[in-house]
């Protein structure tokens, strides 16, 4: 019998050329059209250090604005960490405390729920990078994963919000790889992955299920089609609870709604989206 | 000449949850088993139409299924859409279940992969057109909702001597503002054409609901060829899905062969020539 890492391994992914696909396709999408500077919101975790640091290679590091976007009760080293790569890649940066936007709603409708609160910041941080993108001309560059995007481990209109985004197809555990390839410094690739929405906040623990593992059950099912059946047997024979793979599924399913534009109820005989299909780099 | 009674359901499924489904059509039939003989699902019954990749998850095989319908009540036949998982190939497929055992598979032939449909992109193509024995003596034959709209395939179930096509389908309200609306009033004069033309029972059965926002007209309605539509014997509505009753006279064929009309003089072999001829002058 093989070993479970066997049977369910973590994607692969060849480094120098994913790394140098993704420059030049960030390179292209921003050129055709005409737009030369990008804005990233940088959290001082490795999505945002991997997305920040393709984005300099693609457009040079004078073209790429970052943004760190505290509040009160966010970590220090998140703070730290997002300076520290900025300086890494030699990437301009603004700090802009979000507290004095996200206090006054909070005191005023009695938010207390972490949730509620967490996914405001979230959409308050997209409302500045999205002005900023105004301001300088500029596209937002997304920096969800696709283990987050799959798990629903984002917020909608908040952190999922950018116009290109360079990791969608990168499961975590590749993250990870890319990283460490391109030189982000390694407290950062190293620390606990976290959104930082509310003090001690992790990923995993909130999850329930270690960004690995789930990796490895995505990638067989999202990638290589494999059953939830299949997968399910298989982790019976390896004597594997079942709970967190379940799990997963559902997480997948019920997310689902956060990938997709909303729906429209379809009236007309061309209704955009159904019949109305043209491609988002029309023309360009 | 016998009459039959049958149901047809304007059912709602659940998006991709086969086992809910399968749970409603089985209460659906237990319900239905003391009025008729004969129940009728729409196209895709027991997964929804709007699938995209979970066609494949509901995927399942004659075998899966003959187990599922093994618990349905032996007094009646169902016949429900389901996707059908076949040496390699997923259909869109409708099939008659009789005491567990399945009378007929039709796999959907003609695709929509056009405007809104996207069918190609998830299923394998039908390849064959049969009929059964309905009801011991009589033949149907079955053409899911687009297979309809393509002129030989009708005509090909009248060249069997099918007396009752069985159209199930899945065709979404769209144009709702527009004067050329495609709605079930474009399906009733298409299919009491065929069966003015062709001497033979269309009974339509649409679904209800609504997919990813996409809605369903929830409808369903029987031609004869002698009378035209049909009323229902009755209407009801159990668990939230909409049916019709209605009374199958077989004798209105033969009345309508007695009154005479067009498929008398029908001359196979001449449509084939001059089908021959006018394809070699398109081409």
């Amino acid at each position: 019998m093989l070993a479970f890492e066997e049977l369910f391994p973590l994607p692969r992914v060849d480094k120098g050329k994913v790394s140098s696909l993704l420059v030049e396709g960030l390179r292209y999408e921003f050129l055709r059209f005409g737009i030369k500077r990008a804005v990233i919101g940088v959290s001082g975790g490795i999505d945002s250090a991997l997305a920040l640091a393709l984005a300099k290679e693609a457009l040079g590091s004078s073209q790429v604005h970052a943004y760190l976007l505290p509040f009160e009760a966010s970590s220090p080293f998140s703070l730290e960490h997002g300076k520290t790569v900025c300086e890494k890649f030699s990437v301009p940066y603004e700090i802009i405390d979000i507290t004095s936007m996200a206090k006054p709603y909070f005191e005023s409708q009695a938010i207390s729920n972490q949730l509620r609160q967490g996914n405001v910041l979230a959409r308050l941080r997209m409302i500045v990078l999205y002005d900023m993108a105004a301001k300088h001309g500029a596209f937002v560059v997304g920096t969800s994963n696709k283990t987050e995007l799959l798990l629903g481990y984002s917020t909608l209109w908040g952190d999922m919000a950018s116009a290109v985004n360079p990791l969608g197809d990168l499961y975590k555990s590749q993250v990870r790889i890319l990283a460490d390839y391109l030189g982000i410094p390694q407290e950062i690739c190293q620390k606990p992955p976290s959104a930082d929405l509310w003090p001690g906040q992790s990923d995993e623990a909130e999850l329930r299920i270690t960004y690995d593992f789930a990796d490895r059950i995505l990638y067989q099912y999202i990638d290589l089609c494999r059953s939830r059946e299949w997968i399910c047997n298989t982790l019976s024979d390896l004597k594997m609870p079942l709970e967190d793979a379940r799990r997963i599924f559902q997480l997948v399913r019920q997310s689902q709604f956060k990938r997709l534009m909303p729906t429209i109820l379809k009236i007309s005989q061309r209704t955009l989206g159904r019949e109305f299909r043209f491609p988002r780099d029309w023309m360009s | 000449m016998q009459k039959v009674k049958l149901a047809a359901v304007s059912f709602s499924p659940y998006l991709g949850d086969f086992e809910k489904n399968l749970q409603s059509h089985r209460s659906l039939a237990e319900h239905l088993a003391p009025k008729v003989d004969f129940l009728f699902f729409p196209e895709l019954s027991l997964c929804g139409y709007l699938l995209e990749n979970l066609a494949h998850e509901c995927g399942k095989t004659l075998k899966e299924l003959e187990l599922y319908f093994a618990s349905f009540p032996p007094q009646i036949t169902v016949f429900a859409g389901f996707v059908l998982y076949e040496n390699g190939h997923f259909y869109n497929a409708y099939a008659g279940f009789s005491q567990g055992k399945p009378l007929f598979v039709h796999r959907k032939i003609y695709l929509p992969t056009y405007g809104m449909f996207d069918e190609a992109r998830y299923f394998s193509f039908g390849q064959s057109l049969d009929y059964f024995l309905f009801h011991s003596q009589e033949r149907a034959g079955v053409l899911i909702c687009e297979d309809a709209w393509h002129l030989p395939l009708p005509y090909a179930h009248f060249l069997a001597g099918v007396s009752l096509v069985v159209v199930p389908s899945a065709s979404p309200m769209r144009g709702v503002q527009d004067e050329r609306e495609i709605n079930i009033e474009r399906w009733k004069g298409r299919l009491l054409c065929y069966s003015e033309s062709l001497n033979q029972f269309y009974l339509y059965v649409n679904r209800a609901g609504i997919d990813d926002g996409v809605l369903f007209p929830g409808e369903v309605f029987l031609v004869s060829p002698l009378r035209g539509l049909i009323p229902a014997l009755e209407e009801g509505e159990f668990e939230k899905n909409r049916y019709k009753l209605f009374l199958l006279d077989f004798e209105e064929r033969q009345a309508s062969a007695a009154k005479g009309g067009p498929w008398q003089n029908d001359c196979f072999s001449l449509n084939k020539a001059l089908l021959e001829k006018s394809h070699h002058a398109r081409f």
